[in-house]
C-alpha cells in the first residue's frame, strides 16, 4: 500500500484529502506544516507528499527545496496543491524547485486522483531512477521565491486593506444604529410621558412602579414622586400573589391583556383594562402597561347584560314566538318558543323555502303584503314605519298546521334604511276553530230563524185568510139567518103565533150575539200581530175619559170612582186604552146590582215593576176558578145575569204580555174582585 | 128612463135581502145583477154593454176579485168617472184602504142585523140615486 504525506495547516483540508485518498486505497499521514513534515516523514517513509504552499513555520516552497535537497526523501514525489497561488508564475517557481506536480485547488477528485496514480505508476521507474532535481541554480530559485513572496504580500495587503474598509463601514454603520437607537429612545420618553394613554413602567420583580407618564398622574391623583415611591400593589386591589402572577406571566408571554380593578387616590375603585408588554432594558425585563379605564364600560356591558338576560327571560319563557329577519328573508333570530311550536331549528328553518313552512294560501297573503308594504317608494322613506298583523297557517315539523296572528314590523337601521324585519307570533288556533264553529253556529242559527221566519210568515198569513173568512164568509150566513127570520115575521106574522115569534125573536138575539163573538175573535186576533209604539202615557187621564164614556153610555147608574194620581206609563196608547176600557167597563158591570158600588183605579210599586190595579166591590168571583178568568170565552156568569162574549180579559191579558208584563186577579163571590197589571220593564 | 144600478155579488141571499131592501126604500130603477168578475166586466164593458148608475160591488168574487174589476172600470176611458160603492162584509183594515185606493166613491159594510142593512141600503140609494149628480156623459 502506497503511503501519502499531507501537508496542511487547515485541519478540515487535511480531512478531504484523507477521506478521498483512504477511499482509494491509500494510506494517508499527516503534518500541519513544512516543519513537522519532515520530521514525519523520515519517521514514516510516505511515497510521495502533498502539500499546501502558506503554512506557519516552514512553508510549501521551503520544505519542497528541503525535500528535494534531502537524499532519504527525494525519491518521493512532491505535489504542491493549493487554492492561493495560482498565478503561472508561482506554477514555475514550483517547478523549478523539483516539484512533480502544480496542482490547483479545487480540482475535480477524478482528475486529482488520476494525477496521483500516474505519478506513482508510470512515472514512478523514471522518477526513482532520475527525481526531479531543482532546475535552476539556487540564487535564481531564491529570487523567484522572493518575488514570489513579495508578489503575495502585496496581495495581502490589499486583500487587508479591503478588509480595513469593509470593517470601518461596518463600524460606521454601528454607529449609525447606536445613535438611531438613541434617538428612539427619546421617542419612546416622550411617547411614553406626553401619551394621553395612562402608561406605568413596572418592576416585575417587585411591583414597584419605575415610571409614570403624565395621563397616570392625573388619572391615580397622587402627585409624581408620590406615585413613583409606591408599587403597583398599592393600587391595584388584587391579592399580591395574583398580581405576582401576573407579572411573572408577561415574562413568559411577552405581551398580555388583563382586567384588574385599580384604586385611585381618592379612594374610588376603577375596572381597568391592561395591556402590559415586555421590555428589556440594560439586560433586565421590565413591564410596560397601558391602563384604560373601563369602568364605565364595565357599567354599560353590564346593564346591556342585565337587559339581555331580562329579554331571554321574556323570550325564552313566553308562549308567544318573536323572530328577526334579514333582508333576504334569512331567520337570525328565532325565540325558543319558536323552536318548540314548530320543531324546527333557526338553520332547518333557514334551509326551507318560505313556501315550505306555510300552507300555500298563507304563502299568497305574505307575498301580496309584501308587495303592498315593501314598494321601493315606501322602503325609501326613512320615517316610514311599516307594521302589519295578519293571520298565518303554519306547518310544523310533524307536518301539522297551526294558525298564528303575526306582527310583522320592518326593522330600519340608524339611517332609516331597511335592515330586517321582526316578527311576534301569537299561536290562535284555538281562536281560530271557535271563531269557525262560530261561523258555522251562526249560519245554522241564521238557517234557522230564516226557517222559522218563514214558518211564521206562512202562519201569518194562513190567520191573515182565516180572519179574513171569519170576518166575510162567517157573516154572510148570519146576515141570511136574521133577514129571512125578519122577514117572516114581516111577511107572515099574521100565521104565527106568539111561540113562533119569540123563535124568530131568539134567532135574531143568537144572530147578533154571534155577529158580536167573530168581532171578538178579529180583536183578538189583530191585538196579537198590530204592530206597537212605545211612548209616556198617563194612564189616570186615560181611566177619567174612558170612565166618562162608560158612564155616559148608562146614564141611569151612579158609582163611586176613585182614581190615583201620577199614574205614569210607557206603552202603545191604543192598545192601553183598550185594557182600561175593558177592566173599567167590567167593573162597571159587575157593580151593576150594587148600590153602593166603588170603582177604584191605582197604582203600587212592587219589586221589578209598577202594579196598576182596577178594584170593585160588585160580584166578584170565587178563587177556584182564577186561572179560568183570562182564557177567551171564558165567562164565570150567566149571559142573563151579566152581558159580554168574555173575551175581555183574554184582551188585557194579550196586550200586557205584548208589554213585557203580567196580570192576576184576586176576588171573593159577591165581594168585589181586583185585577192587577204590570207593564214590564217599559213601565 | 131611470138607468139601472149594477149589483155585482155572488151570494144568492145577499142578492134577495139587497133587492127587497131596495123595494123596500121605493127605489124603482132597475138593478143588475152579476154573479163574478167576469160577467160584471162583460156588462160594463162588453159588446151588449149598459152604463149604470152606480156600481154596487162585492170585493170577494168568483173568478175576477172585486179590487181587479174596480181597477178595470178606472181604466176604462168611458167608465173611469163610473161610480163605484164597496158593498162587503169585511172590515178589514187592508180592503178598506185598497178600496179607495183603488178609486172607490164609497165602502159600505155590509151589517149583519137586517133592520140596520135595509137602514144601509135605502140610505145609500138616496144618496146615489137622488142626491148625487152624477158626472156629465160624453
Amino acid at each position: 500500500m502506497k503511503r501519502i504525506l499531507v501537508v496542511d495547516d487547515r485541519e478540515e483540508n487535511r480531512y478531504l484529502l484523507r477521506v478521498l485518498l483512504e477511499g482509494h486505497g491509500y494510506e494517508v499521514a499527516e503534518a500541519e506544516n513544512g516543519s513537522t513534515a519532515i520530521v514525519e516523514a523520515l519517521s514514516v517513509n510516505p511515497d510521495m507528499v502533498v502539500s499546501d504552499i502558506l503554512m506557519p513555520v516552514i512553508d510549501g516552497f521551503t520544505l519542497c527545496r528541503i525535500w528535494k535537497a534531502d537524499e532519504r526523501l527525494k525519491k518521493a514525489p512532491f505535489i504542491f496543491y493549493t487554492a492561493t497561488y495560482t498565478d503561472p508564475r508561482d506554477e514555475q517557481l514550483a517547478l523549478d524547485m523539483g516539484a512533480d506536480a502544480f496542482i490547483i485547488k479545487p480540482a475535480e477528485p477524478e482528475v486529482f486522483l488520476q494525477r496521483i496514480e500516474s505519478l506513482l505508476t508510470d512515472d514512478r521507474e523514471r522518477l526513482l531512477a532520475a527525481p526531479r532535481e531543482p532546475n535552476a541554480g539556487d540564487e535564481t530559485i531564491l529570487k523567484h521565491y522572493n518575488e514570489t513572496l513579495i508578489r503575495k504580500l502585496e496581495h495581502k495587503m490589499l486583500e487587508l486593506e479591503r478588509v480595513n474598509r469593509e470593517l470601518e463601514e461596518e463600524i460606521q454603520a454601528k454607529e449609525t444604529a447606536e445613535a438611531t437607537l438613541v434617538e428612539s429612545e427619546e421617542l419612546f420618553r416622550n411617547v411614553f410621558h406626553q401619551h394621553a394613554a395612562v402608561k406605568l413602567i413596572i418592576d416585575p420583580d417587585t411591583g414597584r412602579i419605575i415610571d409614570a407618564n403624565e395621563a397616570a398622574v392625573n388619572y391615580y391623583g397622587w402627585p409624581a414622586e408620590k406615585l413613583l415611591s409606591m408599587n403597583i400593589k398599592d393600587i391595584n386591589i388584587q391579592p399580591a400573589s395574583e398580581i405576582q402572577a401576573a407579572m411573572d406571566m408577561v415574562r413568559t408571554q411577552e405581551r398580555i391583556k388583563y382586567e384588574f380593578a385599580h384604586r385611585k387616590a381618592d379612594g374610588s375603585i376603577r375596572n381597568v383594562e391592561v395591556f402590559s408588554s415586555r421590555i428589556r432594558v440594560k439586560g433586565k425585563d421590565i413591564l410596560h402597561s397601558i391602563v384604560h379605564d373601563i369602568t364605565d364600560r364595565k357599567h354599560a356591558e353590564e346593564a346591556l347584560r342585565e337587559k339581555e338576560q331580562l329579554f331571554r327571560l321574556i323570550t325564552e319563557n313566553m308562549s308567544d314566538t318573536v323572530w328577526l329577519m334579514n333582508m333576504n328573508f334569512k331567520y337570525i333570530y328565532v325565540s325558543p318558543s319558536m323552536v318548540k311550536n314548530r320543531g324546527y331549528s333557526m338553520e332547518e328553518l333557514n334551509e326551507i323555502p318560505m313556501e315550505g313552512i306555510m300552507t300555500p294560501e298563507s304563502y299568497k297573503m305574505v307575498i301580496s303584503l309584501i308587495r303592498e308594504e315593501m314598494t321601493p317608494d315606501r322602503l325609501a322613506q326613512k320615517n316610514l314605519a311599516i307594521s302589519r298583523t295578519i293571520e298565518l297557517e303554519n306547518y310544523r315539523k310533524d307536518g301539522s298546521t297551526f294558525w298564528s296572528e303575526v306582527t310583522m314590523t320592518l326593522l330600519r337601521d340608524q339611517e332609516g334604511a331597511p335592515s330586517g324585519f321582526l316578527g311576534v307570533g301569537r299561536n290562535v288556533t284555538e281562536r281560530k276553530i271557535a271563531e269557525e264553529k262560530l261561523t258555522q253556529l251562526h249560519a245554522g242559527l241564521e238557517a234557522m230563524v230564516a226557517e222559522r221566519t218563514a214558518k211564521l210568515e206562512r202562519a201569518n198569513k194562513e190567520l191573515e185568510s182565516f180572519s179574513y173568512s171569519v170576518s166575510h164568509d162567517l157573516r154572510a150566513p148570519l146576515r141570511a139567518i136574521d133577514g129571512y127570520s125578519r122577514m117572516l115575521i114581516e111577511d107572515y106574522s099574521p100565521r104565527l103565533d106568539d111561540a113562533g115569534r119569540d123563535y124568530l125573536e131568539r134567532m135574531h138575539t143568537a144572530v147578533s150575539r154571534m155577529d158580536m163573538l167573530i168581532e171578538d175573535i178579529l180583536k183578538l186576533y189583530r191585538l196579537g200581530t198590530a204592530e206597537m209604539r212605545f211612548e209616556p202615557v198617563d194612564l189616570g187621564a186615560m181611566a177619567r175619559a174612558v170612565m166618562d164614556d162608560i158612564a155616559a153610555r148608562d146614564p141611569g147608574r151612579t158609582a163611586e170612582v176613585v182614581i190615583a194620581d201620577n199614574l205614569a206609563a210607557v206603552g202603545d196608547p191604543a192598545l192601553l186604552r183598550v185594557i182600561l176600557e175593558n177592566l173599567l167597563s167590567n167593573a162597571w158591570k159587575f157593580t151593576s146590582k150594587k148600590s153602593d158600588a166603588r170603582i177604584e183605579f191605582g197604582a203600587a210599586d212592587k219589586p221589578g215593576a209598577r202594579e196598576f190595579f182596577v178594584r170593585d166591590n160588585g160580584a166578584g168571583f170565587d178563587m177556584k176558578y182564577a186561572d179560568k178568568l183570562f182564557g177567551p170565552f171564558q165567562r164565570l156568569h150567566g149571559i142573563d145575569e151579566f152581558e159580554g162574549t168574555g173575551i175581555g180579559l183574554a184582551l188585557v191579558r194579550r196586550i200586557v204580555n205584548r208589554h213585557g208584563g203580567t196580570v192576576r186577579a184576586e176576588g171573593v163571590a159577591g165581594k168585589g174582585a181586583v185585577i192587577y197589571f204590570s207593564l214590564g220593564g217599559n213601565a | 128612463m131611470n138607468k139601472p144600478i149594477l149589483l155585482v155579488e155572488d151570494n144568492p141571499d145577499d142578492i134577495e135581502l139587497t133587492l127587497r131592501a131596495f123595494r123596500k126604500s121605493n127605489i124603482a130603477n132597475e138593478v143588475l145583477v152579476a154573479r163574478d168578475g167576469e160577467e160584471a166586466l162583460e156588462m160594463i164593458l162588453g159588446e151588449k154593454r149598459v152604463m149604470p148608475t152606480v156600481v154596487l160591488l162585492d170585493l170577494k168574487l168568483p173568478k175576477i176579485d172585486g179590487l181587479e174589476v174596480l181597477r178595470r172600470i178606472r181604466e176604462n176611458e168611458e167608465t173611469k168617472l163610473l161610480p163605484v160603492v164597496i158593498l162587503t162584509s169585511s172590515r178589514e183594515e187592508n180592503d178598506l184602504i185598497n178600496g179607495y185606493r183603488g178609486g172607490a166613491n164609497s165602502y159600505i159594510r155590509k151589517p149583519v142585523d137586517f133592520e140596520r142593512f135595509i137602514e144601509a141600503v135605502k140610505t145609500l140609494g138616496v144618496y146615489w140615486l137622488i142626491l148625487n149628480e152624477p158626472p156629465p156623459r160624453r
